[in-house]
């Protein structure tokens, strides 16, 4: 049959722009979010990610690398190495520092690796070199960017000079981003000779990353932690800081859509009482009226919701594009979410409608 | 064969001092072929009657009879589609749906009533092409002259062939030619596609055309031959000595008020 609502919603061309505006603000609003979010989750998990490490060792009460502190004398790194199931083990040096760049203040997250084994260094390289030497610096691309560096320029870190020999991905903690120099280098400026922040243990083929780190915890005062294990307590960071403020935004966005769509459709059921009325009057059921209704809101809010979506990776990109920082995820679940949502909104929003028109008297038709 | 049969019924609201009865006590059977023209003055109870006979109101007592099935027995819920195969709603302000067109205003009202889509707007165009209207079929009510909105009204009304069809003030908001066409067709529903109509009317025309004339006042039938004109403001007046009355020149003269005896008696110096 006909679809009453399709055609009186196409017909009033201004009323359904401000509908499908409503919702695809508020689609938007949430789904900026929830990719925000997702991304920041990708962010703080990336560096963790794609370190080689089956196990993360750490001083005792550690709760991740942004909360805590985590000092470990050297000479724990043999006692490591004797432990069974250990294989090697290296070190790693992490502190956050501030640098001086284009006369302001800019934190780096320095970290001090390896070279030779790799282990702890960046991810994934786009430029330059993937192994700086003594004096040199690997640069994650979110700081070169956003501090308009580029390869061989210089940087100076706590009174020392440093090339930039690289560029990665993979070291953007939202707040600050990564800087990787040599082990050496890292000691001599963070004044570590003799600790290190973390080390990094791979388990020898045979052993399982459960036994070596109940063996671990069982014969020292360190912690030690499997890497999704680790991962997701530097994602608590995102999630204990950030979730319940989304959530509120989230909220609020749903409440925005639910209100135009509502009041779009509620206006254009008071214009329509009196053909609700003639419906009723020639022997329309209450469901067929209900129906229509309900698929007024839902056209507006399906709509609404393809735009969107289409905003939302429109101002993504740009935004991505603009602000280095803005690093967003959109998942298909949260899409999928977010369609959710947009069919909750129509279902609010045709309630109050609903509730007029069955209450409509189909006498209105016999008045002129 | 009777298509509508109203039993003693009664419409009152309120109760007490501010009882009124809208509707008090009518009887009437309209057969299948038969155009009853329902007249009355503003307030006598005939648009009430009118939707208590289409089940749209629900009478305070008394039966509603279509085809000889009780409908005042019937739930809220089956109501509405009795309604749909059983009356065709004809209203003095067409109220077609602004955002469909002709055809679709039809089609619609099949639609409602199961008819398949297809088959449904099939029926419509052979409607309205039998009404005149084959040319106007996509258009939109407000590209329609009030004839033809009538017209469309009227086929929306047939187009679940309703053995009883229900007109309000069909003719008042047309000119004379469309309200001719209107009342013609009316008299060819019920001639020729065997129909009763029911039409509550002031209009002449109508009255031409109508097999039965009833005079519906104070919510009661009264005999029609027992109303004649007040001489002073042409309202139709029962012919009965509890009103106000003269004799001039030998005839006795029936007003509907003391001011119009007293206008009249002071023009003819009676």
């Amino acid at each position: 049959m006909i679809s009453l609502a399709r055609k009186n919603l196409f017909a009033e061309k201004t009323r359904l722009l401000i509908s499908v505006g409503g919702v695809a603000f508020s689609v938007l609003l949430i789904l900026v979010l929830l990719s925000l979010y997702q991304g920041w989750q990708t962010l703080i998990a990336s560096y963790v990610n794609g370190v080689k490490a089956d196990v993360w060792v750490m001083q005792e009460g550690t709760v991740d690398m942004f909360h805590s502190v985590t000092l470990i004398p050297i000479t724990f790194r043999e006692n490591l190495k004797e432990m069974d199931g250990v294989g090697e083990v290296d070190r790693l040096l992490m502190r956050r520092v501030s640098i001086e760049l284009g006369g302001k203040d800019v934190d780096l997250q320095l970290i001090g690796y390896d070279t030779v084994s790799g282990r702890g260094g960046p991810s994934r390289v786009v430029a330059g070199s993937d192994s700086p030497s003594r004096g040199e610096i690997i640069l994650d691309r979110v700081f070169t960017n956003s501090n308009y560096l580029k390869l061989n320029d210089e940087i100076v870190v706590s009174g020392r000079n440093f090339k930039i020999v690289g560029i990665s991905e993979g070291g953007n903690f939202i707040v600050t981003q990564t800087g990787f120099i040599p082990i050496e280098d890292a000691e001599e400026l963070l004044e570590m000779q003799i600790f290190a922040n973390y080390f990094l243990v791979s388990v020898k083929e045979g052993f399982g990353a459960e036994g070596v780190i109940q063996t671990i915890e069982a014969n020292s005062d360190l912690d030690a932690r499997g890497r999704a294990e680790f991962l997701e307590d530097n994602q608590g960071l995102v999630t204990e800081t950030f979730l319940p403020i989304i959530e509120v935004l989230v909220l609020i966005g749903f409440a925005v859509g639910v209100a135009i769509v509502g009041l779009t459709v509620y206006t254009a059921t008071i214009e329509k009482s009196r053909e609700y009325g003639i419906l009723k009057a020639i022997g329309a059921g209450n469901t067929y009226l209900y129906q229509t209704i309900f698929e007024q809101s839902l056209i507006s809010s399906l709509l609404g919701f393809a735009v969107g979506v289409a905003l939302t990776y429109a101002v993504d990109s740009a935004a991505g594009a603009l602000v280095p920082e803005f690093v967003t995820v959109i998942r298909p679940v949260d899409i999928a979410l977010v369609l959710g949502v947009a069919v909750l909104m129509s279902i609010f929003a045709s309630f109050i409608p609903i509730k007029r028109i069955a209450g409509l008297d189909p006498l209105v038709v016999f008045k002129s | 064969m009777t298509v509508l049969k109203l039993e003693k019924i009664f419409k009152i609201y309120g109760e007490g001092r501010t009882e009124v009865r809208a509707v008090n006590g009518v009887d009437l059977e309209v057969g299948a072929g038969e155009v009853v023209l329902i007249m009355g003055p503003s307030g006598s109870g005939k648009t009430t009657l009118l939707s208590i006979a289409g089940g749209i109101l629900k009478p305070t007592s008394g039966k509603v009879l279509w085809e000889g099935e009780e409908i005042t027995a019937l739930s809220e819920g089956k109501l509405p589609r009795r309604r749909l195969g059983t009356i065709g709603f004809i209203f003095q302000t067409f109220n077609l749906l602004a955002n469909l067109s002709a055809l679709e205003n039809v089609a619609l009202a099949g639609g409602l009533a199961g008819v398949r889509w297809g088959e449904a707007r099939k029926r419509s165009q052979e409607i309205l092409t039998s009404l005149g209207l084959q040319e106007r079929l996509i258009h939109f009510p407000r590209d329609l002259s009030g004839g033809e909105k009538q017209r469309v009204s009227v086929a929306r009304a047939l187009i679940n062939d309703p053995k009883l069809i229900l007109a309000d003030e069909p003719t008042a908001n047309l000119d004379s030619k469309a309200g001719h066409d209107v009342a013609d067709l009316l008299r060819d529903v019920a001639k020729k596609r065997s129909k009763a109509v029911v039409v509550v009317s002031h209009d002449q025309r109508i009255r031409d055309i109508a097999d039965r004339v009833l005079w519906l006042e104070d919510g009661k039938f009264k005999e029609l031959a027992k109303m004649v004109s007040d001489p002073t403001c042409g309202m139709q007046v029962e012919q009965s000595p509890e009103n106000p009355h003269l004799v001039w020149e030998g005839k006795t003269y029936y007003f509907c008020s003391a001011g119009c005896k007293k206008e009249f008696a002071e023009q003819k110096h009676v």
